[in-house]
């Protein structure tokens, strides 16, 4: 992962979001609303190229409720891209069997599989950042813990979260002064770089435990205190949930695009 | 290694996602039955580290490229396998949800693929027990760069069925698995060197830190038979890249002499189809059709030579007693 998606993103994550649609929301039926649209999204086949768009149409939509920027949900969709395709690449070269003909020229099922995969991949993403966007990693992890995942690992998730930061810093400063010692030679050689992250070990140990005694000091008894008013299950969150997952699942079963095409 | 959403069946994800959500029920239960509230702390800043030390990236020697470490091996080996499970499955998760590496509906694919190999097969299986015995460099690194390679290795062949078993790529499994083997068991030489390195770092700066620094006062028995699995699998693995590249000698001559890659028995002989149908019901791995198939035949014999070498060792300990 390189320095400046990490950069990147913790400062977004320091400086805060801007206020969404989604937050009104409980955060439960967000979480589950993007589930159902990426196993419905997911589940179409790999030739349905048409009913797919209408997946993009149906994020493109819940993206300009939400108030997010498409520009900021669509950016972090291109770091999957290389590897897609790498892989889907493959598939316009083995899989040669002419399905339609467009303006005289034939299209091969290898061709339509390439673009249905790079299609799959960019909304796969987006919904996912659309929804990381709009609430918070802190409210998923809150949302996980109320639907039941146990206490160790949302804790653990959220210390995760909390440290990363700190910890990151920590590592810039060190790689910061040895620049700064290394006499404008870049390259980190191995002996150097084992020495660097051990160090880095040791302190972040070190760190842990200075922390847990901290908490046990502050009256600690194995669950962080809950952020602000505990939020309750409206009519509203029903609601978002019907609407959310009936959309993507019945394009999924009923596929209209290819169901008309076939007319 | 990480896989993305749009290459995977939501049934293959599922599957993965129940296998991996049983794997981190029994972390959880482990963890929190050895040491309690106490870890959470100590997994989180883990896994903070765990982004840091991949941010810095390392020259790889002889290459003028860089790297970076995946940590499972690492973790384990300061945290102990099941709680080293737990917080790179966290890191995976964050890595999924902040900074779109890997999928979501994939996730569980992704945390058998990376987490699982390395911290619940790499390093209990193999790192630890390597680890046993008088606590040398060379041995550091020989425990390291084995687990590292054999779970890359698991994790590749992991990724490659996942993603032929979905069916969304046309790719065939033996062409993905020719592609994906020799890179990862490159990536885990580099990553096993790396570990390596680190792990000799801490057995030398405090060594108390390391999960069960008290393996050097083991005796290292399982060692040879390790080491000697191992080089099998990588010979294996080597021979199979090289014989799906060049034909079997007999196969070759035959192409030679005749023309024809096999020669077929002749329609009219009754005795020759019955004896070719028993042989196809019978073969577990009919006519070669993969080149993993040597793969597979290695470790059904390491399996099976396993539990002979088993069965008498108990034969032998009874004779003794």
């Amino acid at each position: 992962m390189s320095f400046n998606l990490i950069a990147d993103t913790i400062s977004t994550e320091k400086t805060g979001r801007a206020e969404s649609t989604f937050t009104r929301y409980d955060t439960r039926a967000v979480t589950l609303a993007l589930f159902c649209y990426l196993v419905a999204m997911l589940s179409l086949p790999a030739t349905n190229l048409g009913d797919l768009l209408v997946m993009g149409c149906l994020l493109m939509i819940a993206t300009s409720l939400s108030g997010i920027k498409l520009r900021t949900v669509l950016r972090k969709s291109l770091l999957v891209l290389p590897l897609v395709l790498l892989i889907g690449l493959f598939n316009p070269i083995i899989d040669r069997t002419p399905i339609a003909t467009f303006l005289g020229v034939i299209i091969t099922r290898g061709w339509v599989t390439f673009l249905t995969i790079i299609i799959r991949g960019v909304l796969a993403v987006s919904a996912v950042a659309l929804v990381t966007e709009g609430v918070g990693f802190r409210s998923i992890c809150d949302a996980l813990r109320r639907m039941g995942v146990p206490k160790l690992f949302t804790e653990q998730l959220l210390f995760l979260h909390r440290y990363l930061f700190v910890i990151v810093e920590e590592a810039q400063e060190m790689s910061r002064a040895r620049l700064a010692r290394s006499g404008g030679r870049n390259k980190l050689r191995l002996k150097v770089w084992a020495t660097l992250i051990g160090t880095l070990l040791i302190r972040s140990i070190d760190r842990a435990e200075r922390i847990y005694g901290a908490m046990l000091a502050r009256g600690y008894q194995g669950r962080m205190p809950d952020r602000g008013v505990k939020r309750r299950w409206h009519k509203q969150d029903t609601l978002l949930l019907i609407i959310a997952t009936t959309l993507p699942i019945a394009t999924a079963i009923f596929q209209p695009i290819r169901y008309l095409s076939a007319l | 290694m990480h896989m993305s959403d749009s290459l995977i069946s939501p049934i293959v994800a599922g599957v993965g996602a129940v296998v991996a959500v049983s794997l981190i029920a029994v972390a959880i239960r482990r963890t929190s039955r050895e040491a309690g509230d106490k870890m959470i702390p100590m997994m989180g800043v883990m896994g903070a580290f765990i982004f840091a030390a991949q941010m810095l990236n390392f020259t790889i020697p002889g290459t003028g490229s860089s790297g970076h470490i995946v940590g499972g091996i690492l973790l384990a080996s300061v945290l102990g396998p099941w709680a080293g499970f737990l917080v790179l499955s966290s890191v995976l998760v964050l890595q999924a949800l902040l900074f779109a590496d890997g999928g979501i509906l994939v996730l569980g694919c992704n945390i058998i693929n990376m987490a699982a190999t390395s911290c619940l097969i790499g390093y209990p299986f193999i790192t630890r027990p390597l680890l046993a015995g008088r606590r040398t460099f060379g041995r550091v690194m020989w425990a390291s760069v084995a687990g590292s390679v054999v779970a890359l290795f698991i994790g590749a062949v992991g990724v490659s069925l996942e993603t032929t078993l979905s069916g969304i790529t046309a790719l065939p499994t033996a062409a993905f698995l020719r592609y994906m083997i020799p890179i990862h068991l490159v990536i885990g030489i580099i990553e096993g060197v790396a570990t390596g390195m680190v792990l000799w770092f801490l057995s030398w700066r405090r060594p108390a830190l390391l999960h069960n620094a008290d393996l050097d006062k083991q005796k290292g028995t399982s060692a040879i038979w390790l080491t000697l699995a191992i080089c099998s699998l990588a010979m294996a693995a080597l021979f199979t890249v090289i014989a799906s590249s060049s034909p079997d000698g007999l196969e070759w001559s035959i192409v030679r002499t005749s023309g024809v890659e096999e020669i077929v028995a002749p329609a009219t002989s009754t005795t020759h189809r019955f004896v070719e149908a028993v042989q196809e019901q019978t073969a577990l791995i009919p006519d070669y059709e993969l080149s993993s198939a040597g793969l597979i035949g290695c470790a059904i014999l390491l399996v099976l030579s396993f539990i002979l070498s088993l069965m008498f060792r108990n034969r032998s300990a009874k004779a003794n007693k």
